[in-house]
């Protein structure tokens, strides 16, 4: 059963009520995960950013649960005494029976309020608490596994704070407590089992599973339906990691999962059909005026141009200002982060713009923005290779790589630019740059940060193969489920090559529309799906205090706006029939942003508004 | 007549044996026993101790009929002339067997390593592991302290694990002054001496990670250590060079009871005790390669660039150990490139390789025959008390017996603790015990039993242990009649011998019988419960079968209304 084609928050559901009377007087929201305050993936930045609109709804009776880890609290955690008298009590007893629980204010926006556990000061409860897992659930986690070993404690320990903070209330509390990921999963199961006052809600991000089929090359989307669970986890050696995140599906009071994508693998890797997709969100920064991030885009895009002239010295037969920027970053996963269709795509273009189009693409390949990892080579190489690049005229080509790679032969990027041969020569219409370091502001090479970089750039691809929070929504989209790799090569060309074609104004008028989008993907939007996520846990926990209606989404509640630009590809004012038109890169053509903006808003109804006036604006641009 | 002889006599000897073990919980009882291994001596002057408990072990099963028969105590000289007795009539069978089951004299040198905390017992594991892969022709002994399940995996990689008591210096004002006062435990490091069916070692700590082949250590004699970094005139503990000796060891306990520890762990003890270590004999001095610390490398780099090469033993010495440490395999090279002189972090991934290293290390199938000695062993402590609880014990030596007779699940064997809990010297027990080559467990955790001098196992001396398999044969006939049929199906691990094994229980253990009655799965019995638990601890979930998700999920639905 195919989806609906597009998988971006665009197909969300619409909630149109909000249950706004619902009222959480003497509710307290406790949200439990490994990265809070302790940032190892992609989840600490969803709970970071999320936290400021969580603190603006529950005030003072929003709490944070994650681990203690010492060097993360001296930077970001300013250790206090809890207000709440309860959960005072519950800290002291926790600390009396040899835990080591802390309380403080996370020093991010919105400030909240974080319980920081020492799981390591507990580690001698573990046989116990393991055992009493495997009375309880049937399930054991293996001595060597130090991760399930810590979710265990984790688990163990939150499920006795909450207790424990249910029993020092003097009046039964409301308690809602979210749950995300399974290494956090652990806690919620127990709750249940311990019948707790908690109202309990499991949120995955990205399946265990999941990650781990699709990093094994197996054609997962496809074949989702198809898998043996129990076998592909067993037989990756996960099956206890599995067991916890599938046994906290299972409990959720209300299981959730981050996008419509993830859902579905979840309902087949997990066996449980989230009862809401709660998209995660951004903090969109806002400009206040249209034209400066325009300026931004020239000025890094200069300082681009300025490593281009230096790389390419002595073969630069191209005009660098009618030269698009194409970019892909991320983890060194060649497959799973898509390299491979991008290149595959990029030989195509090339041969297609050499015979349609006299536009040059620079394709980028630069490494994400994590600046803890260390560099490739080291200091000899990085002066050899200034020098090879800044003070010799070479007569071969130019160089792909920036770097001089250690086992250069062995790189699955490398490989594949030679075997589809893009060498950079003067007949390529594509040129290819590899940077293989970590972007830095700090390097004599390319010097700008990872974000800088992005603004100066043209295009960004991201063909992930797993990207299930659906986290870089995109302009166009790339479905590669129900496809082969050739038929998604061709749709990824042919993309690219209609975005060569377009003129600059109609860039513009693109990149503005989606700037304008942006709101969809603001927290101060997307939050209400958690929101309605904790409405229908406290529902289904105190049946007698809340009522939750379930709003059935019906393609009419949805929130409607017109597709991108080129979602179908390209409208038809985007598309020229002659390439001619846009080869000369009206410059002069005239670009009203008011104009366009009016446009969009007129198309773009706000859906939380709908029975309202409709003549909205933008919150932030008020 | 024989087998009568051997079923006797030890039983005498083992009610002195408690005695010795109540008093040993008091301070200050090394004199004791060493008055009642004189005795022992004087009976059985060349007697392997070790062949006497086995001796001793092989009369487990007789339980009903040795509980008559011992009931009696007699004195401990009495018993050992009994014993020396045996040895007479039984020798040449005996030898037979032990010619089969034991090749000590081959294999008196070993490597030593103590293990008294979980992260240790990885340590120690990533130390056997290196050990065995830079194909050392050694044995490898690790001593632990009690009781840790996970600590069974450690029998795939070392010939012998051997349960010893944490021996605290409770010597906490010491111990605060070095701010590290998990290094008490290290005291129980002196329990090696005890291990005299070697008659040379090298002790190697769990935090060190040999580098290559160190065999030749062994060509060093007692006592040898590499200087410490911090005080060259001390040795640093963590690595040396020693031979077992009840004497020596007596004398180090003597030692450290007078004297304390100069720095609250064994490193003070032993600097004092052998404190002409740094003038005596150069040949005593173990050249720095082999205690490599990470410490001393930033001391003195530009040594460690000259020399750091030639490193065959890294200590990582200090507060933070590898298992402190993550790793990433992909980081560890890059770091390796990016900046070389981070070499403590060079080793720690060395170290981490090794840990996930998983290439068969398994010892040669010695141990398979051996374990038919090895889990009887610990029931010779539990033979105490009334009449109800030798019954009970017999039950549990043919529960033992039966899981030592399937290789794939002698994890099971820990569930031994249920029975000994009864048992005043139960701490002394431990599920390793029960596998792999246990000859050396009495002598560590009771001090008593290594009471025979130094020995030197000739061949004469070591006939009289060598009784067990056949006796063992016959426990289930004298205990349970009619059992051998199943005996003989529970060789091959099916699942069908769960409900003749329960009825089995029912009949003979009520303890057992009511426990099952409660349980919520009445197919497994608490014992297989415990084994079923302790698979998926060593990560052997049987997820295509009775650990599918349903069932767990039937679980979970128990608690979910």
């Amino acid at each position: 059963m195919p989806l609906a084609r597009s998988l971006s928050v665009t197909s969300l559901s619409g909630l149109d009520d909000w249950d706004e009377e619902f009222d959480l007087e003497d509710a307290v929201l406790f949200e439990i995960a490994w990265e809070v305050a302790n940032k190892v993936g992609g989840i600490y930045t969803v709970i970071q950013t999320k936290a400021r609109l969580t603190c603006e709804e529950w005030g003072e009776n929003y709490f944070l649960v994650g681990p203690y880890i010492e060097s993360n609290v001296r930077t970001q955690v300013e250790l206090i005494e809890p207000s709440n008298a309860p959960l005072r009590r519950t800290i002291e007893k926790m600390n009396s029976s040899g835990c080591k629980v802390y309380f403080g204010r996370w020093l991010i926006e919105g400030s909240p309020y974080v319980v920081l556990i020492d799981v390591g000061f507990t580690a001698w409860s573990l046989d116990r608490w393991k055992s009493e897992l495997w009375e309880n659930c049937g399930v054991g986690v293996p001595w060597f596994d130090r991760e399930a070993n810590d979710a265990v404690l984790f688990g163990f320990l939150t499920a006795w704070l909450l207790g424990e903070y249910a029993a020092q209330c003097d009046e039964p509390p409301r308690i809602v407590a979210h749950f995300h990921e399974w290494l956090a999963g652990l806690g919620l199961v127990l709750c249940r089992q311990r019948k707790l006052p908690v109202a309990t809600i499991f949120t995955t991000h990205a399946t265990l599973l999941g990650r781990y089929l699709c990093a094994g090359n197996v054609d997962f989307y496809n074949n989702l339906a198809e898998f043996n669970v129990d076998k592909e986890a067993g037989d990756r050696q996960i099956y206890h990691r599995y067991c916890l995140e599938r046994a906290a599906a299972r409990c959720a009071h209300v299981f959730t999962t981050v996008s419509q994508i993830t859902a579905i693998e979840a309902e087949h890797l997990l066996r449980r059909k989230p009862d809401i997709v709660t998209p995660n969100g951004l903090n969109v920064k806002k400009f206040s005026a249209m034209h400066e991030f325009q300026n931004l885009h020239a000025q890094s895009k200069a300082r681009i141009q300025e490593f281009v002239r230096g790389h390419f010295y002595g073969h630069l037969d191209f005009n660098l200002d009618k030269t698009l920027f194409l970019f892909i970053a991320g983890r060194y996963e060649f497959s799973n982060k898509g390299a491979d269709i991008f290149l595959e795509a990029l030989a195509r273009l090339n041969y297609l713009l050499r015979t349609n189009l006299h536009k040059v693409l620079l394709a980028f390949f630069v490494r994400g923005q994590l600046p803890d990892v260390s560099k490739m080579l080291d200091r000899e190489d990085f002066t050899m290779m200034k020098r090879a690049i800044f003070s010799t005229q070479r007569q071969c080509q130019p160089p792909i790589c920036t770097h001089n790679m250690l086992e250069d032969s062995a790189d699955p990027i490398l490989n594949c630019i030679r075997r589809i041969g893009l060498f950079n020569s003067s007949q390529d219409r594509v040129k290819v740059i590899f940077h293989p370091e970590f972007l830095s502001s700090t390097s004599p090479l390319l010097p700008m940060d990872y974000e800088e970089f992005v603004r100066g750039c043209h295009l960004g691809v991201f063909p992930s193969y797993y990207e299930p929070w659906g986290y870089t929504p995109g302009i166009y989209i790339l479905d590669r489920r129900y496809r082969g790799i050739d038929e998604s090569c061709n749709q990824l060309t042919s993309y690219l090559f209609q975005f060569c074609q377009q003129s600059r104004r109609q860039r513009i008028i693109q990149r503005n529309r989606t700037e304008r989008l942006s709101d969809l993907l603001d927290w101060r939007y997307l939050g209400r799906y958690y929101i309605s996520a904790r409405h229908m846990a406290l529902a289904k926990a105190f049946p007698d205090t809340y009522i939750y209606n379930l709003h059935e989404p019906t393609s009419a509640t949805g929130f409607r706006y017109p597709r991108p630009a080129s979602v179908p590809p390209s409208p038809a004012h985007s598309l020229h029939s002659s390439p001619h038109h846009s080869e000369a890169e009206d410059e002069h053509e005239r670009y009203d942003e008011e104009q366009e903006a009016e446009k969009d808003r007129l198309n773009i109804r706000q859906p939380f508004n709908r029975n309202k006036d409709q003549t909205v604006d933008l919150p932030e641009e008020n | 007549m024989v087998t009568l002889l051997v079923l006797e006599i030890p039983l005498t000897f083992r009610e002195e044996y408690l005695i010795d073990l109540d008093l040993a919980d008091a301070f200050g009882d090394d004199k004791h026993d060493l008055d009642l291994s004189d005795a022992l001596d004087f009976g059985g002057g060349n007697l392997d101790d070790n062949d006497l408990l086995e001796a001793m072990d092989g009369d487990d099963g007789y339980k009903p009929d040795g509980g008559k028969s011992g009931g009696g105590a007699l004195a401990g000289i009495i018993s050992s002339v009994g014993v020396a007795l045996i040895g007479a009539a039984s020798g040449y069978i005996a030898y037979q067997k032990k010619k089969l089951c034991f090749k000590i004299q081959g294999e008196s040198q070993a490597f030593v390593t103590l293990a008294t905390t979980y992260p240790y017992c990885m340590g120690s594991l990533v130390l056997g592991k290196s050990l065995r892969r830079h194909g050392t022709s050694k044995k490898l002994v690790v001593m632990v302290s009690p009781p840790k399940d996970e600590r069974l995996s450690l029998e795939d990689v070392f010939d012998e694990v051997i349960m010893v008591d944490v021996l605290d210096s409770r010597d906490k004002a010491h111990l605060s002054w070095l701010g590290r006062p998990e290094l008490g435990v290290t005291f129980t490091k002196l329990h090696c001496w005890t291990l005299t069916q070697y008659s040379k070692c090298v002790f190697l700590d769990a935090d060190t990670l040999a580098l290559c082949n160190v065999d030749e250590l062994f060509e060093y004699e007692e006592f040898s250590a590499a200087p410490d970094p911090g005080w060259p005139d001390c040795f640093n503990s963590g690595v040396f060079v020693f031979r077992p000796s009840l004497n020596t060891h007596t004398k180090l306990l003597e030692h450290a009871t007078q004297h304390g520890s100069f720095d609250g762990g064994d490193q003070g003890v032993l600097n004092t005790f052998f404190s002409d270590w740094a003038i005596k004999d150069i040949r005593n001095h173990l050249p720095f390669v082999y205690n490599v610390t990470a410490s001393a490398l930033y001391t003195y780099l530009p040594a460690y660039h000259q020399f750091g090469h030639q490193a065959k033993i890294v200590h990582f010495l200090g507060g933070t150990k590898p298992w402190h440490c993550s790793y990433n395999p992909q980081a560890a090279n890059e770091s390796l490139l990016e900046n070389p002189n981070k070499h403590d972090d060079n080793f720690i991934n060395l170290w981490w390789e090794e840990y996930y290293n998983q290439s068969n290390l398994k010892k040669d199938n010695k141990i398979e025959e051996l374990s038919f000695i090895g889990h009887v062993r610990p029931l010779t402590i539990s033979y105490s008390h009334t009449e109800s609880h030798k019954q009970k014990s017999s039950t549990e030596a043919y529960r033992k017996e039966m899981s030592a007779s399937q290789p794939a699940l002698d994890l099971a064997v820990d569930t031994l603790d249920i029975s000994s809990s009864h048992d005043k010297i139960s701490p002394s027990q431990s599920p390793l015990a029960l596998t792999g080559d246990t000859l050396a467990i009495s002598s560590s955790h009771n001090k008593i039993s290594p009471s025979q001098s130094p020995l030197d196992p000739t061949e004469d001396t070591v006939a009289i242990s060598a009784s067990p398999k056949p006796v063992e044969m016959n426990v289930p006939f004298n205990v349970l009649p009619g059992i051998e049929a199943e005996w003989i199906s529970l060789v091959s691990p099916t699942s069908e011998q769960e409900s003749e094994k329960k009825g089995l229980e029912t009949a003979d253990d009520p303890d057992t019988a009511t426990g099952e009655a409660e349980s919520n799965t009445p197919a497994e019995t608490e014992e297989e419960n415990l084994a079923h638990k302790r698979m998926w601890e060593e990560g052997y979930m049987d997820y295509m079968g009775k650990d599918a998700f349903d069932n767990i999920k039937r679980k979970l639905d128990r608690f979910l209304e």
